[in-house]
């Protein structure tokens, strides 16, 4: 689990910016879902987060989460809005989450289980977050169907995540690379 | 990075307001609005916001804005606080919650109008996060222009296909040039007065403490 990088800074940054676009590309096509809140989410753009935790560490991680944050912002116009605020709040719980019991579990979790508990952290959040911003009490009431929907979604995501690892001659590329 | 502004308010800003100037305007605008706790006069902001989205050429989904609100507003009812005005299906709608539901949702749903109008791609962030954001966003194009390639027939294999040329490709472009807006006199002016209409409203209820409905 010990990540010693041989590969130059430069590329290495390179890397972050590439996974950080594939994000955005990610969130955009997120976007077109129409939903009646407008920071539930999917969760689709998390998925280059959750396929490289074994790849990069702790700190270009947490940079990816940072760009998809500020990209997201600048792409969708949100940077001033609350949805910004709970677009960071909830990304990087998710990320937090998925860092931890990813370094605690190693492969005994798969991309699955990490997933749903990134999710899970990531949506609790928000939920606080919608109770003292916007919704007052009434939040607790879409806090049932917001878990369920993003369990059902992160599972959904995991097991593309680990499809997509076991597969993917680019994911193979890099490992050799870094 | 640009696209073109098909408006001419779209036009006029693309060519004399520069992101970094729009995006100070917007940073002026967000404590006047939600300061703005006169309910009638923060509604009449969020028109103005969405008018300059749609005027600037940004595609304007009204129904988004409405259920948005709508949402909010019904899960501030659920808790009732104040004077009971009306009862509905056994629901009690009070005077307190509806208020209160109204500034949260036009709060959320004024700050995406704002937001839309004062962010744009093209702004340049400064430092290393900058740069790399900067980087992001050409991958992110260079990623959308290839996005039809990607087959339903085989997802994974479409993607990671994609993912290793578009990567490839990129490396050998980096450094790509930027094309630079500079602010004229008549863009600043234009952002002044969307400011001061702003700031305008929220000095009057100073003035008038809540003169319509708050």
């Amino acid at each position: 689990m010990t990540r010693k990088s041989t590969s130059s800074p430069t590329k290495r940054a390179d890397l972050v910016a590439f996974l950080g676009a594939i994000c955005l590309f990610l969130s955009a096509i997120e976007y077109m879902i129409p939903k009646p809140i407008p920071f539930l989410r999917v969760g689709i753009a998390n998925l280059p987060i959750l396929i490289s935790l074994d790849l990069l560490p702790i700190p270009l991680l947490l940079l990816v989460v940072v760009l998809k944050v500020i990209g997201q912002g600048l792409i969708g116009g949100t940077l001033f809005s609350y949805v910004f605020l709970f677009s960071a709040v909830g990304s990087f719980a998710s990320a937090f989450a998925m860092i931890l019991f990813r370094r605690i579990f190693g492969r005994h979790m798969s991309l699955v289980g990490v997933g749903v508990l990134g999710a899970l952290f990531s949506n609790m959040t928000q939920i606080v977050l919608a109770r003292f911003l916007i919704f007052g009490e009434g939040a607790w009431l879409i806090a049932p169907p917001f878990l369920a929907l993003g369990t059902v979604t992160a599972t959904a995501l995991g097991i593309f995540a680990e499809r997509f690892v076991a597969r993917s001659r680019w994911l193979a590329t890099l490992r050799a690379a870094l | 990075m640009r696209k073109e502004a098909t408006t001419p308010l779209g036009a006029f800003l693309q060519n004399n307001a520069s992101p970094r100037v729009l995006f100070l305007a917007g940073a002026l605008l967000f404590p006047a609005f939600l300061m703005q706790q006169d309910i009638l006069l923060r509604a009449l902001e969020i028109l103005l916001f969405i008018c300059l989205n749609a005027l600037s050429g940004r595609r304007i989904r009204v129904l988004n804005y409405v259920v948005v609100t709508a949402g909010i507003v019904v899960f501030n009812l659920v808790i009732p606080t104040g004077r009971v005005l009306v009862t509905v299906l056994g629901l009690s709608i009070t005077e307190g919650a509806l208020k209160s539901g109204l500034l949260k949702g036009t709060a959320m749903s004024g700050l995406i109008a704002l937001s839309q109008f004062s962010i744009r791609a093209d702004l340049h962030l400064p430092g290393r996060i900058g740069g790399l954001i900067g980087r992001s966003l050409f991958y992110f194009e260079k990623i959308m222009g290839e996005r039809r390639r990607i087959d339903r027939r085989d997802i994974i294999g479409s993607i990671d296909t994609l993912l290793i040329e578009v990567q490839a490709a990129g490396a050998l472009e980096a450094g790509a040039g930027r094309l630079r807006v500079r602010s004229s006199v008549a863009g600043l002016a234009v952002l002044l007065l969307i400011v001061a209409v702003n700031w305008g409203a929220y000095v009057f209820t100073l003035i008038h403490p809540k003169p319509f409905w708050g």
